[in-house]
């Protein structure tokens, strides 16, 4: 659990996963691990498994066959209810787009991991709001009207820093971003990259970002195609 | 949770409120005329709890009850003064109180009746008359007045004013009776029955009204009265009147129970008759009643008499022996059993509103899941983002629950402020027409059951939203479906 220990806060084995009514396995990963503190650049085209493979992450999909730890926690072994109080309390995720709650204020959605893990709140601090605060204002969002406008009424750009600071907030081990920068044009892109990175960094969270977009490749500790990982991905 | 589920609901107010509204209504009017027919029974049988038997001219025992405990309508011709001395006599009969009803003073009923009435009547559950100011009207005399609470208040009436009386039972009359005023004597406090709305005259101050003039064709005993002996003396035509009916009604008697028993029973009924006489003097003396029992004014025509008996057991038996009396036709009515028949002629009324409150519930409910089920497949995205950041089906599912709890509980609430507000508009018509005041929030057991239940079947109903979510979160887990 604790993540000063040598294990990676990500660790994968024969991990198979079929969708029901194919013949192909969707995910058929011998091996992956990130240690923590970490950040990886998961390449691959769309549609090949990147989202099934963030999902059996995440703990919402249970893959028939295979093993997975987050933070050292074996989810192959737990019921639903379990692997989606893991994914609360050790897990920030960040999408492609449309991250939030549109009617929630920005600092709520911001707060809503600490609303299903007491953990996470424990570490967001004494005052969740001050460090929800603080997020936003490191991720450029510093101003206190964005904090309580509903986040439909942000720019896109400001949504994904947003959903970046709930994926951060009570500094979870591990942060999911899939294609969390398709809808920002270039100049956001390597800004909002260079944000998360820092934050995660800082952190010591381990950092896996997915996506088809191989330029962002330079800012990255590491980078892998997902097609060679997925072996048995037709 | 809670705060997820109001913040949803209040990013949908709009379709929210309808929600809550049509829930309220069905709140209100279920709540309404249940509080509706609850006042009015109670009511109506705390109106007449003193009287064991009224006895009026032959007739229809709603009608009867109707026209006698609450004033309104009125009864069949009239009853000789021959009837109540008989009726008094009675050896069952514990007191009776002869009754003349047809005036009005202003749209209240005027009552003529005699000073043992304030003795003898009861209302809620046993509790007596009492002045609030003043005393009864004087035995012998007949320009004195008492009013009930409602008449005191309404007009600013108090003791020593003089108040003069219409003819008939409308609220409008162009017939006034000028020249016989009352001055108010007593007033009465206040009971929550009829009795608040009306006014009591001596019988001779009754009869007062009518002495010096031509009644209108429309009265009828007055005109019975006239049309028997326009220039004789009251008690003459008392006597030839009752004669013949008696004569009458010996004749159908004798027809139908030839057995001597009836006899016998008609023998026994006489002998007591000074027996009774006597006891009446004894107990009136113990009450120190300071006229005890001669009566001071013997009127052509009452309409009914109030009876008391002396052992309740006996009350059927008397009921059938009064049908049976050959001075007038009369029916004996039991206030209950004429009530019970009053609630069988609303009942259909009444369950026809309860219904419908209960229709309208549904249709609130369905409402409900109607708006929480057409806005679960744009929350999707909603869902999905709160399973990412770590809620369970299990949880998103009771948001939905929750949701729907807000829902019924702002529905019940401002249903009970709907409710109020109604009551509050309604109660002076309600308390001027049928003298009901209805309490303006839940005061009985009742109401919270119902609200418990109402309730619970949102909740039951949320269900089935509730059951959708969480197949589809269980399904969709983090994939955004747009």
């Amino acid at each position: 659990m604790s993540q000063t220990a040598p294990q990676p806060a990500i660790s994968a084995s024969g991990l198979r996963f079929v969708w029901p009514g194919q013949a192909a396995p969707t995910l058929d990963i011998p091996a992956f691990s990130l240690d923590a503190g970490q950040s990886l650049f998961l390449y691959g085209p769309s549609g090949c498994g990147k989202s099934t493979f963030l999902a059996a992450l995440a703990g919402v999909l249970d893959p028939g066959a295979g093993r997975i730890e987050i933070a050292g926690i074996d989810l192959s072994s737990l019921g639903g209810a379990k692997r989606d109080r893991v994914r609360a309390d050790h897990i920030g995720m960040i999408f492609q787009v449309f991250n939030l709650v549109p009617w929630l204020g920005a600092r709520d959605n911001v707060l809503l991991p600490c609303r299903y893990s007491a953990r996470r709140k424990a570490s967001a601090g004494p005052d969740p709001k001050a460090s929800a605060d603080r997020l936003l204002a490191e991720l450029g969002l510093d101003d206190p009207a964005l904090a309580t406008a509903p986040a439909r009424t942000l720019s896109v750009g400001q949504q994904q820093r947003v959903a970046a600071a709930r994926a951060l907030i009570g500094a979870p081990e591990v942060i999911l971003a899939d294609e969390p920068t398709s809808a920002l044009d270039e100049a956001a892109k390597v800004r909002f990259i260079t944000l998360l990175r820092a934050e995660a960094e800082s952190a010591g969270a381990a950092l896996l970002f997915v996506s088809h977009d191989r330029s962002l490749e330079p800012h990255f500790d590491a980078s892998l195609d997902f097609e060679a990982l997925n072996g048995g991905a037709a | 949770m809670f705060g997820l589920a109001f913040g949803s609901l209040w990013n949908r107010r709009f379709l929210a409120a309808l929600t809550i509204l049509s829930i309220a209504l069905s709140v209100a009017l279920i709540l309404g005329v249940e509080r509706l027919r609850n006042e009015a029974r109670n009511g109506f049988a705390n109106s007449a709890s003193g009287i064991d038997l009224i006895v009026a001219p032959r007739g229809n025992s709603v009608q009867i009850l109707m026209a006698t405990v609450f004033g309104a309508g009125s009864t069949g011709t009239g009853l000789t003064w021959d009837t109540y001395q008989t009726v008094e006599a009675l050896d069952q009969v514990g007191w009776a109180v002869p009754m003349q009803m047809g005036d009005n003073h202003r749209g209240y009923p005027v009552i003529g009746t005699e000073r043992s009435y304030f003795d003898h009547f009861r209302h809620s559950g046993g509790q007596m008359l009492e002045f609030a100011e003043g005393r009864p009207f004087g035995a012998g005399e007949s320009e004195e007045a008492v009013i009930g609470a409602d008449v005191a208040e309404r007009f600013g009436y108090g003791i020593g004013d003089v108040i003069v009386n219409a003819h008939g039972l409308g609220d409008v009359s162009f017939d006034m009776h000028d020249e016989a005023p009352f001055e108010i004597s007593g007033i009465l406090a206040r009971t929550g029955t009829a009795t608040d709305k009306m006014v009591f005259v001596s019988l001779a101050g009754f009869d007062e009204i009518h002495a010096e003039r031509t009644p209108p064709e429309a009265d009828p005993f007055a005109a019975e009265s006239i049309a028997a002996a326009p220039d004789a003396p009251a008690q003459d035509v008392d006597h030839e009147g009752a004669d013949g009916h008696d004569a009458e009604a010996e004749h159908g008697h004798d027809e139908t129970h030839a057995d001597g028993e009836d006899h016998d029973d008609h023998g026994h009924a006489d002998e007591s008759h000074g027996e009774d006489d006597h006891d009446h003097a004894d107990d009136a003396h113990g009450d120190d009643q300071e006229d005890p029992h001669d009566h001071a004014h013997e009127p052509d025509q009452i309409n009914a008499i109030y009876v008391g008996l002396k052992d309740r057991r006996a009350i059927l038996g008397l009921q059938r022996q009064l049908t049976e009396l050959r001075t007038d036709p009369v029916s004996a009515v039991i206030p209950a059993v004429a009530l019970a028949e009053l609630w069988s002629i609303t009942g259909t009324a009444e369950r026809a509103m309860l219904v419908m409150g209960w229709a309208v519930a549904l249709a609130g409910m369905i409402g409900m899941i109607v708006m929480l089920s057409a806005t679960l497949e744009t929350r999707r995205r909603e869902f999905a983002i709160l399973r990412s950041v770590g809620a369970t089906p299990g949880s998103i599912t009771g948001m939905i629950v929750t949701e729907a709890a807000l829902l019924m509980a702002g529905g019940i609430l401002a249903g009970l402020a709907l409710l109020a507000a109604a009551t509050a508009l309604a109660n002076p018509v309600l308390s001027a027409r049928f003298g009901l005041s209805l309490p303006l929030w839940i005061d009985v057991p009742q109401d919270l059951g119902i609200l418990l239940g109402l309730f619970a079947a949102g909740l039951v109903a949320a269900l089935i939203p509730a059951a959708r979510v969480y197949r589809m979160t269980l399904a969709d887990g983090l994939s955004i479906r747009l």
